[in-house]
């Protein structure tokens, strides 16, 4: 019966959502950019490429800028292959992809409050809060928050059950979570909750610290080498991440809408002031919190009426330490939440460097603060109904507290204005239920009283989450629907030129499926060479260069790389001069010959000839073919990155900064085979090995975890 | 010295979840800069502004929807800013084509009392009396936007453009404003316009009032104002 309780919520979701499901759904904002990224990778995967360079978004850039955002080797991820392979449309196989990911987490979150609160009744009631939150949402338009969230919500689920039972499964899913942590956009918000819930942690338990540690130490006494493995994999995990950094570090790219004004060199690093833009205060308020829920759009934060009316009831309970720690581990991350509200934030910024990798800080709400909110309400429900009361005069004070209370709070809510109705008879409905209740009409563990407390949980989301999807954007028509294969042009768009939707897009979703312009000043996220090209060189005479994939010069001309006259370049292109600036020495200059056919004006491919053919292109390479009557300076206008090979002939060449931000190589006159790679074949392999890892050990897991149920054993 | 039973009794009540929130909501109290928190907030609620212009010029149709949103921040604003006359000139604009007229007529009145010297709640005012045929309260509104002196009603024009959320006035500023050369030329040429209609109007109700407005008579368009 109460496991048969658990689908009720879940029914009712679907019976709301019901047409995003069945072909209609409607994402807005990010949630189109996540699907973007998600087809654009396992599009490339599908066909067997594992992208590493986006060559069609600011005139080229390593892929792993962006990609990171969705834990590229994230098994899961494989869903959404399953549901193309089953034949739905790429918008719907992301839309079930998402959500199965979401329903994840939830289960994770129920398994998790069973094991802190319990009882099946109360992780089932935690399961329907959590569901019925503003978690939901990011589905359809901010999808990297569950993307984060379902690994923590495991990782604490693991570590819960870790310490209780030290077992062989817990410890991997430990480590498998950690693992999924590591590769999904920044493991800094984790970080931010692990480190506050240990202190916290340590703070009210710290007599079972002892006990734990003596438990774990017998563990891996025993298993010495899956400690290992786990140290192992933790570590190869975390390379990813390292190389990111590193790379951010070197100051080989640009993230201008997260980079402006910060102090730090680092391209990750933040301003305060950006931080505190993702601050949660302003878009929602005290008010907001209750009021206009028929109008929203968004949901940024939004519970249950049925937890405050809870919080209300709380207040006579006494505390035990389980609530202290969900209190003030809850309560210190809001503290952070609010940014600049409070001095809290301020102080880690300017203490601890990783405060300064990471905005939107109001994401720790989702991760942590509502599970610990939902959390820390039922456990004080459970004390609330199991106030002793022994004599009919204490059962009718406590009806007399109840009423009042439900009282005070309609007020209150009835002050706040434009409430919806189903909140008003949530407070009747709970007033009847706990006034039942206490009179002994019902008991806690009876079916009547559990549903009972589902319907007055569930009454005002659903008809908040049915206002939802009435007032959420319309249907997106115009999101690509194709397969994504990698097409090549020899010209790029002019930005007048663009195709609506990804002008619409540009700088927001940076999955481009074909060429764009590469101006986008607002939200610039690629290569800094190409950014001070934008910064420093007219639109107008730049575009007209850079629409050109290929130019062909007689002769190079030497610049200082740290004085670059871009004035000087300026003219260049706008004359559209015979010459390309290099600043390699290796690029020696060369006499133009006198028979040049080019004259004193660059020479643009614009289609295969005799003289050039692209004989072969993908996200990462291009092959080529040239036939020029005397050697040639080739400008290949896709940004120059140390990680790019070439050769030529089968000979390895080197590639030379040209113009600034682009490749280029010296050609012998005569027919030639030209090869352009982008990273090694260690680079590439090691890719693939995370993913081929990543999918063994869920699958181990996995099996580890179904084998003792088929067994006839508890799968917890 | 104190009896156990009351050491009890106060180390009890201390471990009571009230005593808890009540120290939280004090470390808000204490933590958070108030003046901070509301400029958040109207940050967050401030919309574009354009679209409330655009629709009281009738170049846009009536959206409750928008309209909603935009009552939601005056609300706000004159809940932090009690004495902002011109934001409940807004508030009320936004009142009235959201179909609460009573409330409408009840800020403008307030906004008039905060600001004596504004034309257009007057005018608007009497806009909204004239539409309900309320002449003798119409006549009194109209002739005292009359009265108003121009200068002191574009100071006040320049108040509600602050209030209409500066973040979006540059793009105000540099929109298209059709005939006119610039937003300044908009307003003031509005301006002429709304002193010339009011005096129309003044004589319109008057007469009604004397041939107590034959059945039927179709009003002119007489439409609210902000700026």
């Amino acid at each position: 019966m109460k496991k048969i309780l658990l689908w009720f919520p879940v029914v009712l979701w679907f019976c709301i959502f019901w047409n995003y499901f069945l072909g209609k759904p409607a994402m807005t904002r990010h949630g189109i950019d996540y699907y973007h990224i998600v087809k654009y990778q396992m599009d490339n995967l599908l066909r067997g490429v594992f992208p590493l360079w986006d060559p069609y978004l600011f005139w080229g850039r390593p892929d792993n800028i962006d990609v990171r955002f969705i834990g590229e080797f994230n098994p899961f991820l494989w869903l959404y292959a399953i549901f193309i392979w089953l034949g739905f449309s790429p918008p719907l196989a992301y839309l079930y992809y998402s959500t199965a990911y979401y329903f994840l987490g939830l289960a994770g979150f129920y398994l998790l409050a069973r094991r802190v609160l319990g009882e099946t009744v109360w992780a089932t009631l935690a399961f329907a809060l959590l569901l019925f939150s503003s978690l939901t949402i990011p589905i359809f338009n901010n999808f990297c928050i569950i993307l984060l969230f379902v690994p923590v919500v495991w990782f604490f689920y693991f570590l819960t059950a870790f310490a209780q039972t030290p077992e062989k499964k817990f410890f991997l899913g430990l480590i498998f979570s950690s693992m999924l942590v590591l590769i999904t956009y920044m493991p800094f918000y984790f970080l931010t909750i692990l480190l506050c819930f240990a202190v916290c942690f340590g703070l009210f338990f710290w007599k079972e610290i002892s006990k734990i540690c003596e438990q774990w130490k017998k563990f891996f006494i025993q298993h010495k080498m899956l400690l290992c493995f786990g140290v192992v994999a933790l570590g190869i995990a975390m390379i990813p991440g390292v190389i990111w950094y590193l790379n951010s570090e070197g100051g080989e790219y640009i993230l201008s809408w997260r980079h402006a004004g910060a102090a730090s060199a680092n391209a990750a690093s933040m301003d305060i002031g950006t931080i505190n833009m993702g601050s949660l205060v302003g878009p929602v308020t005290i008010k907001g919190l209750f009021s206009n829920l028929a109008y929203s759009e968004a949901l940024l934060f939004y519970v249950s009426v049925f937890i405050y009316i809870v919080l209300c009831l709380s207040i006579i309970n006494s505390l035990n330490r389980k609530l202290w720690l969900f209190f003030v581990t809850g309560f210190f991350l809001c503290l952070i939440v609010l940014t600049d509200l409070t001095p809290v934030h301020r102080f880690l910024y300017d203490s601890f460097s990783i405060f300064r990798l990471f905005r939107n800080i109001f994401y720790l709400s989702y991760l942590a603060i509502l599970p610990l909110l939902i959390l820390f309400c039922l456990e004080q429900l459970r004390l609330f109904l199991e106030t002793p009361l022994k004599t009919q005069k204490n059962r009718l004070a406590m009806a007399v507290f109840v009423v009042l209370a439900h009282l005070l709070f309609a007020a209150f809510l009835f002050r706040q204005g434009s409430i919806i109705i189903t909140s008003y008879v949530t407070i009747f409905l709970s007033a009847v239920l706990f006034v039942l209740y206490f009179f002994q009409r019902s008991h806690r563990e009876q079916p009547f009283f559990i549903i009972g407390l589902l319907i007055v949980i569930l009454l005002q989301p659903a008809e908040v989450f049915y206002h939802y999807k009435n007032n959420a954007p319309g249907v997106v028509e115009w999101f690509p629907r194709d397969r994504f294969y990698p097409k090549f042009s020899f010209v790029r768009p002019v930005r007048r030129e663009e195709i609506n939707y990804f002008s619409y897009y540009k700088g927001r979703s940076p999955q481009a499926l074909q060429d764009a312009s590469g101006f986008e000043s607002w939200k610039y996220t690629g290569l800094y060479r190409s950014y001070w090209l934008h910064e420093n060189i007219q639109p107008d005479i730049l575009e007209n260069y850079v629409r050109h994939k290929f130019v062909v010069f007689d002769r190079t001309e030497h610049m200082d790389e740290k004085n670059w006259d871009f004035k000087k370049m300026e003219t260049a292109f706008a004359r559209r001069a015979n010459v390309a600036f290099v600043s390699d020495p290796a690029a020696e200059p060369v006499p133009v010959p006198q028979n040049s056919p080019g004259g004193d004006q660059w020479q643009v491919i614009t289609a295969p000839s005799d003289q050039f053919s692209v004989e072969a292109f993908d996200l990462n390479f291009i092959k080529l073919k040239t036939n020029f009557d005397s050697a040639k300076f080739f400008v290949y206008n896709d940004g120059y990155d140390r990680n790019w090979r070439a050769s030529v002939n089968g000979r390895a060449a080197k590639i030379i900064k040209a113009n600034y931000a682009f490749k280029g190589l010296w050609l012998p006159a005569g027919p030639n085979q030209i090869y352009l790679r982008y990273g090694s074949a260690w680079l590439y392999g090691f890719n693939i090995f995370m993913l081929v890892f990543y999918g063994a050990f869920f699958l181990y897991l996995l099996g580890l975890w179904l084998y003792p149920l088929r067994k006839g054993h508890k799968g917890t | 010295m104190i009896p156990v039973k009351y050491i009890t009794m106060i180390k009890s009540a201390a471990l009571r979840s009230v005593v808890l929130y009540l120290a939280a909501f004090l470390i808000l109290v204490v933590l958070v800069d108030p003046k901070r928190l509301q400029a958040k907030i109207l940050n967050y609620l401030a919309q574009p502004i354009d679209y409330l212009v655009y629709f009281s010029n009738g170049e846009e149709s009536l959206n409750v929807h928008k309209i909603r949103e935009y009552a939601h921040y005056y609300e706000t604003l004159i809940e932090y800013v009690p004495n902002a006359a011109a934001a409940y000139g807004m508030l009320a604009f936004c009142y009235y084509h959201m179909g609460k007229e009573a409330e409408a007529i009840n800020l403008y009145q307030k906004a008039v009392t905060l600001q004596p010297h504004s034309f257009w709640f007057d005018y608007n005012l009497g806009v909204i009396y004239f539409a309900q045929k309320k002449y003798a309260k119409a006549i009194a509104s109209f002739q005292k936007a009359l009265g108003t002196p121009p200068q002191a009603a574009v100071i006040v024009m320049h108040n509600t453009k602050v209030f209409a959320h500066s973040g979006n006035l540059t793009r105000l500023i540099n929109a298209d404003h059709g005939p006119y050369a610039s937003l300044e030329e908009m307003m003031f040429s509005h301006l002429k316009e709304g002193y010339i209609r009011a005096a129309q109007l003044t004589l319109l109700s008057s007469q009604r009032l004397r041939d107590s407005a034959p059945a039927g008579t179709a009003d002119p368009a007489a439409r609210l104002v902000i700026f």
